[in-house]
């Protein structure tokens, strides 16, 4: 089998367009000459987060603080909102939740959809700066190895688009990797922990207001983890249920677990595209 | 359900989990991950009932 080697320099590309992604989503991408993807970044994570203020009245404000030093105001910070960096200081500095940080308590129908979206651009924003990551390293692979055109780079799942797969659903970045039963079990893992989860709390347990830092845990789970909060909406804790607090870990363990995904991912898809020579 | 049972399925359902997700991280062969698994969730599960049956042998000890 072919050795490759990723361009001496790909590494150093690939910090700083993660860093530029971090700072603005798409800034990255624009960076590296993708400007197709900088837009698609800029527009889905900017579109989430202010979309999803307009609809929950500005108060994912109330789950983030402004960090400073000596009363001045550097940088406000709310998870998961926060991967998306610009957006979130934009949004911080020029608008004001309805509620005041819950001292003013309004009757928002569309809050709990506001807030899924809020995070999901910052879940977005992160796996957008994997993905500009995963793009210096393929433009600058293809452009130093002549040989990897049409029979290897371009039929294999890139790093980034694997990962970004594996957090649309888990496991289907490792079932595109062609690694079949690592995809149905570490998704079943995933999948089935979460729903538990979910069955322990009474639906009830994804919900920013009751559990915000398990919460920023359980939106790393991704559109699936996603879909299942939002058709729970409704759904609140009326009683002290008897595993209500396993049920707050699973879910959010899942969470974290499908990150771990994505990175496995990741990683996998890297190690196809640059397999090590075996060793004596 | 009696609730030291409940946690104790409950233990075991979060252990075999993580030991299923950290396995999976590290290794790539079926036959490895699946040995993982059982060996990590073990180990896991061992560590926090021996963590466990230390706090209730102090709390029994202090009360």
């Amino acid at each position: 089998m072919a050795s490759f080697q990723p361009h001496p320099e790909a590494r150093v590309r690939m910090v700083r367009t993660i860093v530029a992604s971090i700072v603005l989503p798409g800034l990255g991408h624009a960076l590296l000459g993708r400007l197709g993807w900088a837009f698609f970044w800029a527009l889905l994570c900017q579109g989430l987060l202010f979309g999803g203020m307009a609809l929950a009245g500005a108060t994912a404000l109330d789950f983030g603080q402004w960090l400073g030093f000596g009363g001045a105001r550097f940088v406000f910070f709310a998870l998961p909102e926060a991967a998306n960096l610009g957006g979130l200081q934009l949004a911080a500095s020029m608008l004001q939740s309805v509620e005041a940080g819950g001292t003013t308590p309004d009757n928002l129908p569309w809050r709990h959809l506001g807030h899924l979206m809020t995070g999901a651009s910052g879940v977005f924003a992160a796996l957008g700066a994997a993905h500009g990551a995963s793009c210096a390293l393929m433009g600058d692979t293809a452009k130093l190895n002549a040989s990897l055109t049409s029979s290897s780079v371009a039929h294999r799942l890139s790093p980034g688009m694997a990962s970004l797969a594996a957090l649309m659903f888990p496991g289907l970045g490792h079932w595109l990797l062609g690694r079949r039963f690592k995809a149905l079990f570490l998704g079943g893992i995933v999948l089935g922990l979460f729903l538990f989860g979910m069955a322990l709390g009474d639906f009830a347990d994804m919900e920013r207001w009751r559990h915000p830092w398990y919460w920023a845990g359980q939106m790393l789970g991704g559109p699936v983890f996603w879909l299942v909060s939002l058709l729970s909406a409704s759904q609140r804790f009326t009683a002290v249920l008897p595993f209500q607090d396993a049920g707050l870990l699973f879910t959010t363990a899942a969470g974290m677990f499908q990150g771990v995904l994505a990175l496995d991912a990741w990683h996998r898809a890297e190690e196809d595209l640059f397999p090590q020579e075996p060793t004596a | 359900m009696n609730p030291l049972l409940g946690h104790v399925l409950l233990l075991v359902v979060f252990s075999f989990a993580l030991g299923g997700v950290v396995s999976g991280y590290r290794e790539d062969e079926k036959t490895a991950i699946l040995r993982g698994t059982l060996r990590r969730a073990l180990r896991f599960a061992l560590a926090v009932i021996a963590i466990a049956a230390v706090v209730f042998g102090l709390s029994l000890w202090l009360s």
